[in-house]
């Protein structure tokens, strides 16, 4: 038998404008657990989908068992037995643990009834083999997270899966969960499983990773044994400094304090965070996905509840209920998803342009005056050079750049003081980047204050004045423009304070 | 070239037009009215019965353009039958009472619109502050104030509701009659707030994407309160006018009136997902549900078949509407 489950050639996946994955080629033993680590958006996720069968290769193949494929859809990559353990749990919370084992592949009698003796008794083989606490006939809800968990990664090995990706399974478990599912994993190993294992928590690949492969935008960087490399070197290969020349950096002309957040808190996810943004500079907020970038800022809007806190807009406190008092103070929000909760794609750019800011084009009659309205609207799109014949195209058909555009137009034409900006480049083409930092430096410079959530620290290094960095709910850092190191910053993402 | 280039610009224009959601509803009134118009000239288009019609469509009319507000936001309203019925009768009870304050007529309108506002906000506080979905929430009002009606009435009619109250549904001013010049005179002023003010803008970012739309500032729960106080407030001057056009409250009134009312508004373009469609669109679907109960009247056909040719109508509209969708996405 080959030493190699899963090997890959030239692997690239193309997105418009974007190419995400570039000539991968990793190689996957059987009995062991290889580690694929990479900031967000290095391509990791993307490289699970195209084996796992979710998308195509643009183009590539790759060798499983010895057999040449150039592509699979999901079910053809579980027949083949590759699976992927998601973070978010597909089972079904009504229904019995052996339900949800044997769900689509249900063990019959001769007329199609369902054998139930027959489906729990060999459920409750399964669950002896790992040894876990829990009855075959237990419904999933009334299961703990991690034993859930273990249903899952039961339910693909009984489907005679040997090659099997681990996405973040620890980012919800207690340490000693933890525990009990490297156990499962070490019994896997010793089956002969491959374990994929893709995790932020850089500390636990020591203890149960054999090999570790680095993803950096989407080309593969590293590969070795785990023992040969520090978790300090691992996070440099992530971070390494990427083309500078495609950031615009202009110095920042600052002039006392636009925002000033003092003491926010928010359940779990925001532990009593303070910071203050100044006028006329670029503010990144760097993290992992869930350190709480997204959450702080919409709490800081009032779009979510907080549960204490004190926020100041140029010295003058300011209570925000709702993102409509956050408007009317000057502060704005740039959502992340921007398809998802920002834009109303079926509607045109006029419309998603002014929508935030009617009350300026009303006449004395509170009536709208369209006229005054769609030359606001055309002069942002001017301004921002958002490509389009006309105002009236819908936002649904526009390149991601130009949708992201319209976004920054609506809240401009709100005459922001503070911008808070959620990863402005996501998801659109260089070109477009570019375009979209030179707006923002155009900005500050006007003397707003524009704070930059960004996932790409090459971005937030590139663009910033200063760095605020982020740790599950708390702020492990913030470092002035002369301070910025790519290492350090990234071990402030990872959690360690700065000293 | 000039030619071919000619063709396609035609052919640009006729789809465009086809495409318009507004001028498809328009030609499916057109091309109904012709085929009547050809079949019973000389008792379709006259005079007295194309204003009789239009009368007979005030109700549904009305009770469309309350609706239309919650179905532009994404929402729907099916307690507006029931509610016409109770506030109606509530209306009729007072002016039949021997009391001279409360069988005043204004303080008797007053109270039926008075009450319906009351639901309106219940049925807004639900939706909005407790995220319930709308179906659900009319559902149960719907019941509800159908079971409230029956208690009140003890299933009788309430009957004579006097000369005054007649002024709403039957009395003429010249020669149009009084419910179609309240039914026009709302049309124009919800014409205007859905064109021409911030609220009806939200509305449309609200169907559109509702986060977004909260992202952008609007408030969106005050919107949804008014949306829904109006298509209740609607819903109690439709049951009004039916009552003075029958000179009676029955229990029963406003049976199915949301069904034909959603027909209305989905003929006339409107999506109950929401974000689309026009006041206008959704008035002329509600004439086109009046055409088609007229006509089929005049051409001696079943009153039951009006139903089967109703859903089917319905059925045209939209799939007209998704294909041209389908195709504008190629």
């Amino acid at each position: 038998m080959d030493e190699y489950i899963l090997q890959t050639h030239d692997i690239c996946k193309r997105y418009p404008g974007q190419l995400v994955l570039k000539n991968i080629n990793l190689s996957f033993k059987r009995g062991s657990v290889h580690a694929l680590v990479g900031e967000n958006g290095a391509g990791k996720s993307t490289f699970v989908n195209v084996i796992s069968g979710a998308c195509p290769p643009t183009s590539g193949y790759f060798e499983f068992e010895g057999k040449r494929i150039a592509q699979v859809d999901p079910l053809e990559a579980q027949k083949l037995g590759i699976s992927v353990v998601h973070q978010e749990l597909n089972l079904i919370p009504e229904m019995s643990v052996a339900e949800n084992i044997f769900l689509g592949r249900e063990i019959k009698n001769s007329i199609g009834k369902i054998d139930w003796n027959k489906t729990n008794q060999q459920a409750k083989e399964l669950l002896c083999n790992f040894n876990v606490g829990f009855d075959e006939k237990a419904k999933i809800n009334t299961l703990s997270v991690a034993e859930q968990q273990m249903v899952e990664i039961i339910k693909v090995v009984s489907m005679d899966a040997r090659l099997i990706f681990m996405d973040e399974p620890t980012s919800v478990l207690t340490g000693k969960e933890t525990e009990q599912l490297f156990k499962i994993i070490r019994n896997l190993k010793s089956q002969g499983k491959a374990i994929v294992y893709i995790s932020h928590r850089l500390n636990e690949l020591k203890e149960i990773c054999d090999t570790v492969s680095i993803l950096r935008d989407g080309t593969h960087v590293f590969t070795g044994s785990i023992s040969e490399v520090t978790t300090d070197q691992i996070v440099e290969m992530m971070v390494a400094h990427k083309v500078s020349e495609q950031y615009p950096y202009v110095p920042a002309k600052t002039s006392g304090t636009a925002l000033k957040v003092e003491n926010i808190c928010q359940g779990t996810k925001l532990k009593d965070i303070s910071f203050e943004a100044f006028k006329g500079e670029i503010l990144g907020i760097y993290g992992l996905v869930g350190a709480g970038r997204t959450e702080l800022a919409r709490a800081i809007i009032g779009a979510d509840r907080k549960d204490s806190g004190s926020i100041e807009l140029e010295g003058e406190p300011v209570r925000i209920k709702n993102p409509t008092d956050a408007i009317n103070c000057g502060l704005a929000y740039i959502t992340e998803s921007r398809r998802e909760f920002g834009l109303m794609l079926d509607m045109d750019i006029s419309f998603n342009s002014s929508i935030a800011s009617l009350r300026r084009y009303l006449n004395k009659c509170r009536k709208i005056n369209k006229k005054a309205e769609h030359e606001f609207v055309d002069e942002m799109i001017d301004e921002l050079s958002i490509k389009t014949d006309s105002n009236r195209k819908l936002t649904g058909k526009l390149s991601g750049g130009n949708q992201q555009k319209v976004l920054l137009a609506r809240y401009l034409l709100t005459k922001p003081k503070v911008l808070i900006f959620d990863e402005p480049t996501r998801g659109i083409d260089v070109g477009a980047k570019v375009s979209i930092y030179q707006i923002l430096n155009r900005l500050k410079s006007e003397g707003i204050s524009i704070i930059m959530i960004s996932s790409d620290l090459s971005e937030v290094m590139g663009i910033s004045d200063r760095i605020l960095v982020m740790y599950n709910g708390s702020i492990t850092g913030i470092f002035n423009r002369d301070e910025i190191k790519e290492d350090t910053i990234g071990k402030c993402a990872f959690g360690n304070k700065r000293g | 070239m000039n030619t071919v280039g000619d063709v396609v610009k035609r052919e640009g224009f006729f789809k465009k037009f086809l495409k318009n959601d507004l001028s498809r509803t328009f030609v499916i009134l057109v091309v109904l009215c012709l085929i009547m118009g050809i079949a019973r000239p000389q008792t379709f288009l006259t005079f007295n019965n194309l204003i009789n019609m239009i009368s007979q469509i005030s109700v549904n009319g009305i009770m469309v353009m309350g609706l239309f507000f919650a179905i532009l936001t994404g929402g729907i309203n099916i307690s507006i039958g029931s509610v016409a019925a109770f506030t109606s009768l509530i209306t009729a009870m007072m002016l039949v009472s021997k009391n001279p304050f409360t069988s005043n007529m204004a303080v008797a309108l007053a109270a039926g619109i008075g009450i319906s506002v009351v639901v309106g906000i219940i049925a807004g506080f639900f939706i909005a502050e407790l995220g319930l979905q709308p179906y659900i929430v009319t559902l149960a009002l719907q019941v509800m104030f159908r079971g409230l009606t029956m208690v009140v009435s003890q299933g009788i009619p309430v009957s004579k509701l006097g000369n005054a109250f007649s002024y709403i549904g039957v009395k003429y001013l010249g020669p149009i009659p009084i419910n179609v010049i309240i039914m026009m005179a709302l049309f124009a002023i919800f014409y205007y707030v859905l064109e021409h003010t911030c609220f009806g803008r939200h509305l449309y970012a609200i169907g559109g994407n509702k986060e977004a739309a909260r992202l952008s500032g609007i408030n969106t729960k005050k919107d949804i309160y008014k949306v829904y106080i109006i298509g209740s407030l609607m819903a109690a001057v439709a049951g009004m006018i039916l009552a003075s056009r029958v000179n009676s409250a029955t229990p029963t009134a406003g049976q199915g009136a949301e069904m034909d009312a959603i027909a209305a508004a989905v003929i006339g373009g409107a999506s109950l997902k929401g974000g689309k469609g026009t006041i206008l669109g959704a008035l002329i679907g509600a004439v086109i549900i009046g055409v088609l109960n007229n006509g089929l009247v005049l051409l001696d056909i079943d009153v039951y078949w009006t139903q089967v040719v109703k859903g089917a109508i319905i059925l045209i509209a939209v799939s007209a509407d998704a294909i041209s969708w389908k195709k504008s996405e190629k």
